[in-house]
C-alpha cells in the first residue's frame, strides 16, 4: 500500500479522481489540498511516497511547488497532472524536478503514471510526442 | 625786324632744340615756330624750347605785338598769321588733315610784305613748299634743313623740290648761316639810281659775267629788280661789296646759275589772279572757239610758265571750254621758260596738297589725281601742254596762235624791250588772236597792234597785219644765240620797228628810194597821214590850230584843190590817178609839182572791212622854171601834131613801165611769201626741237622713274612685311577671340573667314570665292543671304540670334566691310557664341521663378548658406510659423531658430553624410521649439542648391504635430485593444481550462468508474455514479451557456441606454455580486450604436473596476440630463479609490480605461476621474446630446 498526497485545486475532478482511486488496493490518498501553499504545510506531518501535483494551481503554481518538493524532500518522487498537451509545460515539469507527466483525461494514464514513477520510472503520457521538441 | 617763320612737323622738336640752342640771343630776330599740332592736347612746346634759349618763347593765343629777340609759338587748334607788325590767331577753315599752317603763315608774311626768313624743319608731308614761294617772291631767304639730317624729310625735300630754296644746311649749320646773313647787311643801295658809277659799272660787269656763263642777258631787264637779287646773293654769300661778290662769282661757278635762277623765279599759282582768268575764259576763249570748226587746232602759248600751273589752268579752260561745246578741237599749249628745273618739275604736273586752296573741287577731280599727298595732274590735261626751254627775247617765237599768255614777265623787262616783246606777240597770234597780260602790265605802249578787249583783266586782240605780209620781228636777244662771243657784239637799239631786221639791200633800196624818189605820203581813205617819207615834209604846211594829221589841211594851200580831186578820184575808181601840174613856189621859185595818188588796190580787193589806203606821190619840175614852163606850153602848142608819135611812144612805154612794175611787184610779193614761208620753218623746227628735248628728258625722267620704282619696291616689301604682320595679328586676335568671322565680298563670295566657322559651315579654305548661298550650315538661321543684301543695302549692321550646332547659342553680327578709304567692300559676319549668356539669363529667370515660388509657397521655407548656415532669406509662411518679423531672421544662422532640436550628433553626422551624396534629404521628422517655446514635430526636408554663386541650402518644414499625436494615439488605442483582447482571452481559457475542463475530466472518470462498476456489476455502484455524472454534466451545460452568453457580441441596436444598464447592473450582481444603486431621473435616451457599446463597455469596466480594486461590493450608477441635453453618466463607489493620475497615465497602457477614454473622445464624449485613495472614486462620462434627444 503506497500512501499518495494529491494537490489539485477544482473540486469536481478532485473528488472524481480520488473515486478512481479509491478501487485501487494499492494506491491510498492520504492527504487531498488545493493549494500548494497548504501541500508544503502538510507535508512535515506526512509520510507520502509519491505526490500527484496539477500543473495549474493559483497562486503557487504545481511547476514551483515540484521544484521546492525536489528541494526539500529530494526522496519524495512527483507526478505532474494536467490537461495541458504542451511539450513546454512537460520540460518546464521534469527540469523542476518531476518524474512524470500525466494527462488528466485519461484516469487508467494517471493510474499507470502513478505506478510506474512508484517504481522509479519516468512517465510521460503516450498522448505526448516530443515534449523536447516542443 | 626781320620775322623768321619756322616751320615743322614730325621729327621737328629736337631739331628746334638745336636751331635755339645754336643761335644767339641778341640776333635782332623775331622767330615764329608753327608746327602741327594736336588740336585737342594741350602744347608744351614754349616751355620745351624756353630750355634752350634765352629769349622771350610766347604761345600765341591772341593778337600779339612783334618784338625782336621773342620767340613765338603756334597754339593748338590754331593757325597763325602776321599784319603788318602783329600776330593773331585764328581758327582753321579746314578739316584736319587738310591743315597748312605753315603755308598759312608764311603766305600772311609775304602779304604783310615784311623782311623774312622762312625755314622748313623736319617734318612729313608738303606744308610750308607754297608758303615759301610767297616768302620768295618778296625777296626772302629760305632755309631748310638737310634732308638726310631729318628725321622725317618730307617737308624739306618738298621745299627743296620748288628749286627756289637758298640754303640747305643741318640745323646747326643753319643757325650759323642765319646770324651771317643777318650780321652782313648790304653796302648797297637799293634804289640803281643811286648807284656810283663804279658800282653801276661792276653790276654791268656782274650781269655781264652771268651772260657769259648762263647766256642770257639781263642788261634789258629792270635795274631795281635786278639790283634786290643781286643783294640777295650778296647777303646770303656773306659778300659787303659788289666787287667782292663779283670777285666771288668769278670763282664760284656755280653762282651764276643761282643768280640766274634768282632773277627768274617763277612764282605762280593755278588760276593766279581767278577773276582774270574768268574774265580770259568769257571774253576770249568763248570767241576764238567760235571762229574755229570742229577739228580745228587751238594754239596757246603761255610765257614764263615756271612750274607749269599757268599752264595747266589755260589747259583746263581749253578743255572745259571744249566739253562745253561737245566738239573735238586739237588743242595745243606751249609754255616755254628759261628755267630748266621749274620745267622738269612743270613736266612731272605734281602738285603739293595746298593747291586745294586754288583749284576747285570739281576741277581737282576732273584734271587730277591724288598722289601720296600730293595732286598729279591727269594723262587728258597733261598731254595737251608742252613744255620748252625757250626765251621770247632770244628764240623764234610759236606761230599762228589762239592766245599768248604772258603774264609777270614783262615786268621784268626794259620798256625798250617791251615793244620788240608786244612785235613778236603780234606775229606770233593770228590776226584777232588775244594777248593775256599780268596786273601790272599793259600793251598800251602797242596801241596800234592791239586793242583792248578787256583792260581791267589786261585781256588784249591783235589787230591785223600792217603791211601786206606778216613780217617776222626782230628778236632783241638773237644775236645771243649764235656762236660769237656774247659780249663782242654790242647791245642794239631796236627802236626803228620792221626795220632792224631787214636785209641790208632792201634797205638799201628804201634808203635809195627815200633819197631819190619822189617824196610820197600813206594815207587812208579819210586822207588822214598814216605816214610820211623823208623829204614829204617839204609839201606840207603844219595850219594853226591843233594839230592835225589831215593831209588836205596839212598840205600846201596850192595842191589842195588838186589833191582833193585826185584822193577822191583815186579811192572812188580805185585807180591812180594824177594830178594836172600846179604850180608851187619854193624858197621864191616855183616849181610845177604833179600829185600821183595810187590807191591800194590789192588789199581792198581781199579784204573789204580793211581801211582802204592809198600812196600820195609828188612829182615836182625841178629844172624848169616859169618862163621854161611857159615856152614848154607854147611848144606843146605848137608842135601838137608832131608829138602825136611821141605821145604814142610814150604811152607804150609807160605801159611797159606799169608792166614791168607789176612783175617786180610780184617778184616781191612771192619773196616775202617765201620768207614768211621760211619763219614758219623755222618756229616748226623750233617746236620739233622742244619735242626732242621733252623726249631726251623723258628718257632721263624713265630712268629716275625706274630708280624711283626699286625705291617704290623696297617701300612695298616694308608694306607687304607690315601687312602680313598685321595679318598675323589679325589672325591671332581672331583665335584669340575665338569668334568665328566670315568675310564676304559685295557679291557675298566668300573671301576669308576664321578657322571657327568650319565648325558652323560646312566649308573648307579652298572655297574662297564661292557664293555663301552654296553652304549649308547647322545653325538655325536661314536668313543669312537676305540679311547680308540687307547689310549692303542699308550700311546698318543687323544682329541675329539662332541655336548653335552644339545645341547653344550664337549671336550673328552682320556689318558692313568699309575700307580705310570708306568703301563698302563687303559683308563682314562674326557668330559670337551666347550660350553663356543665354544660360545666365535663363539662370536669372530661373532665379525669379524660383523666388516666386519660394515666397508664395505656403509651406514654411528657408534659404541658408551652407558654409555658415546664415539665413539668405526666408518665405511668409515660416516668419508667421516662426511668429517673427522678417528682419528678425534673415542674416542671422539659422540655430538661433532652434530648428532641430532632437537630433543627436550621430544623427546629424549621418544626415550630413546623406546630403553630400544625394544633395538632399527628405522628409525626416524632427521636433523643433518656437520662438514662443511651443514644441513642434515637423516633417523637414532639405535640398542643396547653387544659387546667386552660392551653396546653399533649402529647407522646408511641414508641421506634423497633430498627426504624430494623432498617431500615437492610434498606436496606444491598438495596444489597449490587443491587450484587452487577450485579457478576455486568458479569462476564456481559464473558464474553460480551470472550471469547464476540470468537470469534462471528472466526467470522463466517472465514465471509467462506470465501466468499472459495469464490469463487476456492481448495481450499488452504478447507480451513484449515475447520479454523479448527470450532476456534473449539467453544470458543466451551464457553464458552457453562461460562457457562450459571456462570448456572444453584444448587440444594443436600438436598445434604450437606461435599460442597458439596469441589465448590466443585474450581470454584475450576478457574476460578482455587486450591489449597483441605478439612480435615473427617469431619463430614456439612445446613441449611435457604436457609441451604446462603448459607453456599455466603460460602465461595465468602470463597475468592473469597483468589483476588482475598491474593496467593495457596492457601487452607484448615475445618469443626468443637462441643461443643454447633454447626457452625464457617474458611477461611483466609496471604496480603497486609487491615484487617478496613476489609473489614467498613458504609459499604464495594460488598464482598460485608457483605451475607452481615447474611444470616448473620438465620439466626442469625455471620462473624468475623480479618486484619492481612501476616499473612493467618482468617475464622470459628459456625452453630448443624443440625435434624437433624450426623453425624460
Amino acid at each position: 500500500m503506497k500512501s499518495l498526497l494529491l494537490v489539485e485545486d477544482h473540486p469536481v475532478f478532485a473528488e472524481a479522481l480520488m473515486h478512481v482511486l479509491r478501487e485501487k488496493d494499492d494506491l491510498e490518498v492520504v492527504k487531498l489540498v488545493d493549494t500548494a501553499e497548504k501541500a508544503l504545510q502538510a507535508l512535515p506531518d506526512l509520510s507520502i511516497d509519491l505526490a500527484v501535483v496539477d500543473v495549474s494551481l493559483p497562486r503557487m503554481s504545481g511547476i514551483e511547488l515540484v521544484a521546492e518538493l525536489s528541494r526539500i524532500y529530494p526522496h519524495i518522487p512527483c507526478l505532474m497532472i494536467s490537461g495541458h498537451m504542451s511539450g513546454n509545460y512537460v520540460r518546464r515539469s521534469l527540469e523542476a524536478g518531476a518524474r512524470g507527466y500525466a494527462i488528466k483525461d485519461s484516469a487508467a494514464g494517471i493510474i499507470e503514471g502513478i505506478r510506474r514513477v512508484l517504481k522509479g520510472e519516468i512517465y510521460v503520457s503516450k498522448e505526448i510526442h516530443s515534449y523536447d521538441s516542443i | 625786324m626781320t620775322v623768321v617763320g619756322i616751320g615743322a612737323s614730325a621729327g621737328g622738336l629736337k631739331p628746334l632744340q638745336d636751331f635755339f640752342e645754336a643761335l644767339p640771343d641778341d640776333t635782332g630776330l623775331a622767330f615764329v615756330v608753327v608746327t602741327h599740332l594736336h588740336p585737342e592736347h594741350e602744347s608744351h612746346l614754349p616751355e620745351i624750347l624756353q630750355g634752350s634759349t634765352q629769349m622771350n618763347v610766347r604761345q600765341v593765343n591772341g593778337e600779339i605785338h612783334v618784338e625782336p629777340n621773342h620767340v613765338y609759338v603756334i597754339s593748338p587748334n590754331r593757325r597763325i598769321m602776321m599784319t603788318d607788325t602783329t600776330l593773331d590767331v585764328d581758327e582753321f577753315d579746314e578739316p584736319r588733315g587738310a591743315r597748312m599752317p605753315i603755308d598759312h603763315f608764311f603766305r600772311s608774311v609775304a602779304r604783310a610784305h615784311r623782311s623774312m626768313v622762312g625755314i622748313i624743319l623736319s617734318g612729313s608731308g608738303t606744308d610750308g613748299s607754297v608758303g615759301i614761294k610767297a616768302i620768295k617772291e618778296e625777296g626772302g631767304l629760305l632755309m631748310v634743313q638737310d634732308p638726310n639730317e631729318a628725321e622725317y624729310d618730307g617737308m624739306p625735300r618738298a621745299a627743296i623740290a620748288t628749286g627756289i630754296v637758298d640754303v640747305v644746311l643741318s640745323v646747326r649749320e643753319l643757325a650759323g648761316k642765319l646770324v651771317e646773313y643777318i650780321r652782313n647787311p648790304s653796302t648797297v643801295p637799293d634804289d640803281p639810281d643811286a648807284l656810283s658809277p663804279q658800282q653801276t659799272e661792276t653790276l654791268q660787269r656782274i650781269l655781264a659775267h652771268v651772260q657769259t656763263r648762263i647766256g642770257h642777258d639781263f642788261s634789258q631787264y629792270k635795274r631795281a629788280t635786278v639790283l634786290r637779287r643781286v643783294q640777295r646773293r650778296m647777303q646770303l654769300t656773306g659778300h659787303e661789296t659788289l666787287e667782292a661778290y663779283l670777285n666771288y662769282m668769278r670763282h664760284t661757278p656755280t653762282e651764276a646759275n643761282a643768280m640766274f635762277s634768282d632773277i627768274l623765279i617763277g612764282v605762280t599759282n593755278f588760276f593766279r589772279d581767278p577773276k582774270a582768268w574768268e574774265a580770259l575764259a568769257e571774253k576770249a576763249l568763248s570767241a576764238i572757239f567760235e571762229n574755229k570748226r570742229e577739228g580745228e587746232t587751238i594754239r596757246v602759248w603761255t610765257i614764263g610758265c615756271s612750274t607749269g600751273e599757268e599752264a595747266y589752268t589755260a589747259g583746263m579752260l581749253l578743255l572745259e571750254q571744249a566739253a562745253r561745246l561737245e566738239k573735238k578741237y586739237e588743242l595745243q599749249v606751249f609754255a616755254s621758260d628759261l628755267d630748266d628745273p621749274s620745267l622738269v618739275q612743270a613736266r612731272e604736273g605734281i602738285y603739293p596738297a595746298a593747291i586745294e586752296a586754288d583749284v576747285s573741287l570739281q576741277r581737282l577731280e576732273r584734271f587730277f589725281t591724288p598722289y601720296d599727298n600730293h595732286y598729279q595732274v591727269r594723262r587728258e590735261l597733261r598731254d595737251i601742254v608742252l613744255f620748252t626751254n625757250h626765251s621770247v627775247l632770244r628764240d623764234p617765237p610759236f606761230s599762228k596762235l589762239d592766245l599768248i599768255s604772258c603774264r609777270n614777265l614783262l615786268i621784268y623787262l626794259n620798256r625798250d624791250l617791251h615793244e620788240n616783246v608786244m612785235d613778236v606777240f603780234h606775229y606770233a597770234l593770228n590776226p584777232g588772236g588775244y594777248l593775256f597780260l599780268g596786273g601790272s602790265e599793259s600793251a598800251d605802249t602797242a596801241k596800234e597792234l592791239f586793242h583792248v578787249v578787256d583792260k581791267g583783266n589786261r585781256i588784249y586782240k591783235a589787230k591785223p597785219w600792217i603791211g601786206e605780209h606778216p613780217h617776222v620781228p626782230a628778236l632783241p636777244l638773237r644775236a645771243l644765240r649764235s656762236s660769237f662771243p656774247a659780249h663782242s657784239v654790242p647791245p642794239r637799239s631796236f627802236q626803228r620797228r620792221f626795220v632792224a631786221g631787214m636785209p641790208p639791200l632792201e634797205e638799201q633800196h628804201l634808203k635809195a628810194l627815200e633819197a631819190f624818189g619822189p617824196p610820197s605820203i600813206w594815207v587812208d581813205e579819210d586822207y588822214l597821214v598814216l605816214n610820211l617819207s623823208e623829204s614829204a615834209g617839204r609839201y606840207l604846211l603844219q595850219p594853226g590850230g591843233p594839230i592835225t594829221t589831215d593831209l588836205l589841211r596839212l598840205v600846201r594851200p596850192e595842191l589842195q584843190i588838186e589833191l582833193r580831186s585826185a584822193l577822191f578820184q583815186a579811192f572812188e575808181k580805185g585807180r591812180t590817178v594824177v594830178s594836172q601840174p600846179v604850180l608851187v613856189t619854193f624858197n621864191g621859185r616855183p616849181h610845177r609839182v604833179l600829185v600821183s595818188v595810187r590807191p591800194d588796190l590789192y588789199k581792198a580787193g581781199n579784204n573789204k572791212d580793211h581801211p582802204r589806203k592809198a600812196l600820195v606821190t609828188f612829182l615836182e619840175d625841178e629844172t624848169e622854171s616859169p618862163p621854161e614852163e611857159r615856152q614848154n606850153a607854147e611848144q606843146n602848142k605848137q608842135g601838137a601834131q608832131d608829138d602825136e608819135t611821141v605821145q604814142q611812144l610814150e604811152q607804150k612805154v609807160q605801159d611797159l613801165r606799169d608792166r614791168l612794175q607789176a612783175t617786180i611787184e610780184e617778184y616781191n610779193s612771192s619773196d616775202e611769201e617765201m620768207k614768211a614761208a621760211n619763219e614758219e620753218l623755222q618756229s616748226i623746227n623750233e617746236e620739233y626741237r622742244s619735242t626732242t628735248e621733252e623726249l631726251e628728258t623723258s628718257k632721263e625722267e624713265l630712268q629716275s622713274v625706274n630708280e624711283e620704282l626699286q625705291t617704290v619696291n623696297n617701300e612695298l616689301r616694308n608694306k607687304v612685311d607690315e601687312v602680313s604682320l598685321a595679318h598675323s595679328d589679325l589672325e591671332n586676335l581672331m583665335d584669340a577671340t575665338k569668334i568665328a568671322t566670315l568675310f564676304l565680298d559685295r557679291d557675298l563670295k566668300i573671301q576669308r573667314y576664321t578657322p571657327g566657322m568650319e565648325d558652323l559651315f560646312n566649308i573648307h579654305p579652298t572655297d574662297r570665292g564661292r557664293h555663301i548661298a552654296d553652304f549649308t550650315h547647322k545653325l538655325g538661321y536661314h536668313d543669312l543671304v537676305e540679311d547680308s543684301r540687307l547689310v549692303l543695302r542699308k550700311l546698318q549692321t543687323l544682329e541675329r540670334e539662332s541655336t548653335s550646332p552644339n545645341g547653344g547659342w550664337v549671336l550673328i553680327r552682320l556689318h558692313p566691310y568699309r575700307t580705310l578709304d570708306d568703301r563698302i567692300e563687303g559683308v563682314v559676319i562674326s557668330f559670337v557664341d551666347i550660350t553663356d549668356v543665354k544660360q545666365a539669363e535663363r539662370i536669372r529667370q530661373n532665379y525669379e521663378s524660383f523666388y516666386t515660388l519660394f515666397h508664395s509657397n505656403p509651406i514654411p521655407t528657408l534659404l541658408t548658406r551652407l558654409e555658415d548656415n546664415l539665413v539668405m532669406n526666408a518665405n511668409q509662411a515660416l516668419l508667421d510659423y516662426l511668429g517673427l518679423p522678417r528682419e528678425a531672421v534673415l542674416d542671422h544662422t539659422a540655430q538661433e531658430f532652434n530648428l532641430g532640436l532632437d537630433l543627436d550628433s550621430k544623427q546629424r553626422i549621418s544626415l550630413t553624410k546623406k546630403l553630400l551624396m544625394d544633395g538632399n534629404i527628405r522628409n525626416f521628422e524632427e521636433r523643433i521649439e518656437l520662438p514662443n517655446g511651443e514644441v513642434k514635430s515637423v516633417l523637414t526636408s532639405l535640398q542643396y542648391i547653387h544659387i546667386e554663386g552660392r551653396d546653399a541650402l533649402l529647407s522646408t518644414f511641414i508641421d506634423i504635430t497633430e498627426r504624430v499625436f494623432a498617431e500615437r494615439q492610434i498606436r496606444r488605442l491598438s495596444i489597449a485593444v490587443t491587450q484587452a483582447e487577450q485579457e478576455e482571452r486568458r479569462r476564456l481559457s481559464q473558464v474553460l481550462h480551470d472550471d469547464l475542463q476540470q468537470r469534462i475530466f471528472a466526467v470522463k472518470m466517472q465514465l471509467d468508474n462506470l465501466q468499472q462498476a459495469h464490469t463487476a456489476n456492481d448495481q450499488k455502484s452504478i447507480q451513484i455514479n449515475f447520479v454523479k455524472l448527470e450532476e456534473w454534466l449539467v453544470e458543466a451545460i451551464n457553464i458552457t451557456r453562461q460562457l457562450s452568453k459571456d462570448l456572444s457580441p453584444l448587440n444594443l441596436q436600438g436598445e434604450d441606454m437606461t435599460e442597458v444598464i439596469l441589465w448590466l447592473d443585474s450581470q454584475m450582481k450576478e457574476q460578482y455580486g455587486l450591489e449597483v444603486e441605478f439612480i435615473n431621473e427617469g431619463i430614456h435616451f439612445r446613441f449611435d450604436d457604436n457609441l451604446q457599446i462603448i459607453l456599455f463597455q466603460a460602465i461595465r469596466e468602470l463597475l468592473f473596476n469597483v468589483v476588482k480594486h475598491a474593496g467593495t461590493l457596492e457601487a452607484k450608477v448615475t445618469i443626468k440630463l443637462e441643461q443643454n441635453g447633454s447626457i452625464r453618466i457617474i458611477v461611483s463607489d466609496e471604496g480603497a479609490g486609487f491615484d487617478p493620475a496613476l489609473v489614467l497615465s498613458e504609459d499604464n497602457t495594460a488598464h482598460g480605461l485608457v483605451t475607452i477614454q481615447h474611444q470616448l473622445r473620438l465620439f466626442g464624449c469625455s471620462l473624468a476621474l475623480d479618486s484619492n485613495p481612501g476616499n473612493g472614486t467618482r468617475a464622470v462620462i459628459d456625452c453630448p446630446a443624443p440625435a434624437s434627444g433624450a426623453q425624460p
